[in-house]
């Protein structure tokens, strides 16, 4: 045991790990810049940085294999890295208390960004005048909604996401009575009418729309300015057997609804939501123009924000540069569609200070390090200027 | 001696390797898997397919024995199989459109299409079509006979009849085999008399988009004009059961476009590369997409026939009427014209060789609700 301890320890307190772990993320950034060309910032940004490997497809096959270390492999190693080098190597003593703090400032930074990859939350929040919502949809990711509807007041949600279809598994959860099969994803995607693609093969879809339906695989796009339209087909099987087949697609923008059990359901392939426990309401949304000219000046919206036990009810102006922040949420005036309708950007990162602390750290640290270097510099000048 | 350092650097080197792979293990990104469940208030019942479903006029009708309900698609207001000896069978369906689908002519000629007999011109449609009276209105009745054996190897048989009201227009179809269709026209005419409408329920008789049934969720019902109100758009041959259906993924021959599922595709015309019919409770509006070459006299005479269109007095720069939008790569010029109660919401898409135009035309209060969704559908719009 010791012995393992002690490789661990000299493993990771190695100066050399440092240098290997800085060259490839150096390495990292530089292929994954060149890569943006082809994949765009998004598509990068969970390829190369927020990935455990980056991985490549053997060609002619499907099959994916790791070829470079990711972002998070390569941080996560510098991470263990320092912080065992500063309990193994490094001594805390007052001459060192600058490279400390930078080097704390430098784990925080890395933590930081762990943090941000895994719990930031963004979305979008389109919002006409007089509309209320209490969430948020994600632009990038789709989830699969099955609702229990048959309540008057209440639905009950079952959030499946698009990365628990994709694996063509058979889910399983307490909340649902039946299990859900998926049978093909695609994750981008056209649908043509059946009747226009006589040749098309049976549709393996039985119930709602699907059967009218041709889904053809489309290639992910990674272009900013388009949209993938992830399709896929599900089998929902009971106690008592297959319930059906159903064709879910964000193409489609009604949701499927069939009975069972008594209960009355929905299905339907959208974009994901992030919930917050509070309203906001577009009271106006105002766009100013440059006298004269067809140039933005301001994009604000006057919304009502709202919690369910009453406590809190304002009005808040949201402008460009002027979020909202509440509740751990930021809202910021990303758009509009014409002179109505506002869409408000929403991000959750709970980690988002953390970034500020660091640097305030790293900075400090430096000043303190060079401080010291810069007093016993002149205090060894005065020493040999001083007459002996 | 040897041995032990052969085995110690293998420790070492598997120990490497198992460190690295169990921290590789921890750090892994979570991939996101997870299942939520969570429940959430209803949400307004969502206007458009259903209110325009309850204030469209009912239909009432009267099978003949031996006719089998079917439960039909979305489309059909009604479906019914005709079973004969020998294993014969027809299909009757019920379906409505808005607006006139493009005329008699162009319907009767569709009809023909599918038993694949040549079209007639508009000279012969006097004497293809026969006129019946029932309590619903003036039937147009077809009766096409296939010339050779189809599909199911045998003649097959269309006996149609086209009902016209002011905002819609019904096709009562029943098509199967010649012989089974041929005996069952008595029956069929009777059913035509058979045929009442009920007053529009109005949208207060749906309290949300679940009381409907399922087939017909989310989808525009029949007739979602108001039966007094002016009928609006056009059709393309060929239509048939396309409409109703829940998205329409169009693809011009150049443009291509995505539109909102409850915009029903209709048919259009010979110059129009897309055609829907946009239902709300406060009417029907036509959506039209076009292309001309070149730059049909540039933005600002198109704006300004638009505006002509609406009574409005011309602009003397498109600015003044119309604002840019960028959409996947492609410049747009978005007109928003309203007047009496009318509406153009359209777009421009110029390019170097042609000119696209995509014009939604209806009642302003539609037009002006339409609008974000407009928008959202013009943002689809992609060059190939």
């Amino acid at each position: 045991m010791r012995a393992f301890l002690k490789v661990f320890v000299d493993y990771f307190t190695s100066l050399r790990l440092t240098v290997i772990l800085l060259a490839l993320s150096l390495l990292l950034v530089f292929i994954a810049t060149l890569d943006q060309v082809n994949l765009g910032v998004w598509a990068v940004q969970q390829k190369y940085f927020h990935s455990l490997f980056v991985m490549a497809r053997i060609p002619g096959t499907a099959v994916a294999v790791p070829v470079f270390p990711g972002g998070y492999f390569i941080g996560g190693l510098l991470l263990i890295n320092l912080i065992a080098a500063h309990l193994y190597r490094f001594r805390l003593e007052w001459r060192k208390s600058g490279i400390w703090l930078a080097h704390a400032g430098l784990i925080l930074l890395l933590l930081g960004e762990l943090f941000t990859g895994l719990l930031q939350r963004e979305g979008m929040m389109r919002l006409d005048p007089g509309t209320a919502r209490d969430y948020a949809e994600s632009t990038l990711k789709t989830e699969l909604a099955v609702i229990d509807t048959t309540n008057p007041s209440y639905d009950d949600v079952v959030a499946i996401p698009e990365g628990a279809l994709e694996k063509l598994s058979t889910l399983q959860t307490p909340k649902l009575p039946f299990t859900l099969r998926t049978l093909a994803y695609y994750p981008n995607s056209a649908l043509v009418m059946r009747n226009q693609a006589p040749n098309a093969a049976p549709s393996p879809a039985d119930r709602g729309f699907g059967p009218q339906f041709v889904a053809l695989a489309q290639p992910v796009t990674y272009k900013e300015d388009e949209q993938n339209f992830p399709t896929a087909f599900v089998e929902l099987n009971g106690a008592e057997g297959r319930i059906g087949t159903w064709l879910v697609s964000t193409l489609l923008t009604e949701p499927q609804t069939f009975t069972y059990q008594g209960h009355t359901w929905e299905l339907m392939l959208r974009a994901t939501r992030y919930y917050q426990p509070f309203s906001i309401t577009l009271l106006k949304f105002s766009h100013d123009v440059y006298p004269g000219t067809d140039i933005p000046k301001n994009f604000s919206s006057r919304v009502r924000l709202q919690t369910p036990d009453g406590r809190v009810d304002r009005e808040v102006l949201i402008y460009m540069n002027n979020p909202l922040r509440y509740g751990g949420f930021t809202f910021y005036q990303a758009g509009y569609q014409n002179d109505r309708t506002s869409i408000l950007q929403v991000v959750r990162n709970p980690s988002w200070v953390i970034p500020y602390v660091s640097c305030s750290l790293i900075a400090l640290g430096l000043v303190i390090q060079f401080g010291i270097h810069l007093l016993g510099f002149i205090r060894k000048r005065a020493a040999a200027a001083a007459p002996a | 001696m040897d041995r032990f350092i052969c085995s110690s650097t293998l420790v070492h080197r598997r120990s490497r390797f198992i460190i690295l792979l169990a921290t590789g293990l921890l750090l892994a990104g979570c991939r996101d898997t997870k299942i939520t469940a969570y429940r959430v208030p209803k949400e307004p019942a969502a206007s458009g397919p259903a209110t325009a479903a309850a204030g469209a006029a009912a239909i009432q009708y009267q099978a003949p024995p031996g006719w089998q309900e079917q439960p039909g698609d979305a489309a059909r207001q009604g479906s019914f199989l005709v079973a004969g000896a020998d294993g014969a069978k027809a299909d009757v369906s019920i379906i409505t459109f808005p607006g006139d689908v493009g005329g008699d002519l162009a319907n009767v000629n569709r009809w023909r299409n599918q038993v694949q007999l040549p079209p007639i011109a508009d000279a012969d449609l006097p004497k293809a079509v026969s006129e019946v009276d029932g309590p619903a209105g003036a039937f147009l009745v077809v009766d096409l006979l296939s010339e050779a054996p189809l599909a199911a190897g045998h003649p097959e048989r269309i006996l149609g009849a086209i009902l016209k009201q002011p905002a819609q227009t019904w096709f009562f179809k029943m098509m199967g085999d010649a012989a089974l269709v041929e005996a069952q026209k008595a029956a069929f005419l009777g059913f035509l008399q058979t045929v009442q409408f009920n007053a529009p329920s109005g949208p207060a008789g749906i309290a949300n988009t679940n009381d409907l049934p399922p087939d017909a969720r989310g989808l525009p019902g029949g007739g979602t004009l108001p039966p007094d109100h002016p009928a609006i758009g056009a059709a393309m041959p060929g239509a048939g059961d396309m409409a109703g259906t829940a998205v329409a993924v169009a693809t011009g021959r150049d443009l291509t476009w995505t539109a909102p599922a409850d915009w029903k595709p209709t048919a259009g015309s010979a110059m129009r590369k897309g055609s829907y019919a946009v239902s709300g409770p406060e009417g029907t509006g036509d959506l039209s997409i076009t292309a001309f070459p070149g730059d049909v006299g540039g933005n600002l005479a198109n704006v300004n026939r638009w505006r002509g269109q609406l009574g409005l007095p011309p602009v003397s720069t498109v600015g003044e009427a119309a604002q840019p939008l960028e959409a996947n790569g492609l410049h747009l010029l978005v007109f928003d014209g309203a007047n009496n109660g009318q509406a153009i919401l359209a777009a421009i898409v110029s390019r170097p060789d042609d000119t696209w135009f995509f014009k939604l035309t209806g009642p302003d209060a539609l037009v002006a609700r339409t609008k974000p969704a407009f928008l959202d559908f013009l943002r689809t719009v992609k060059a190939p």
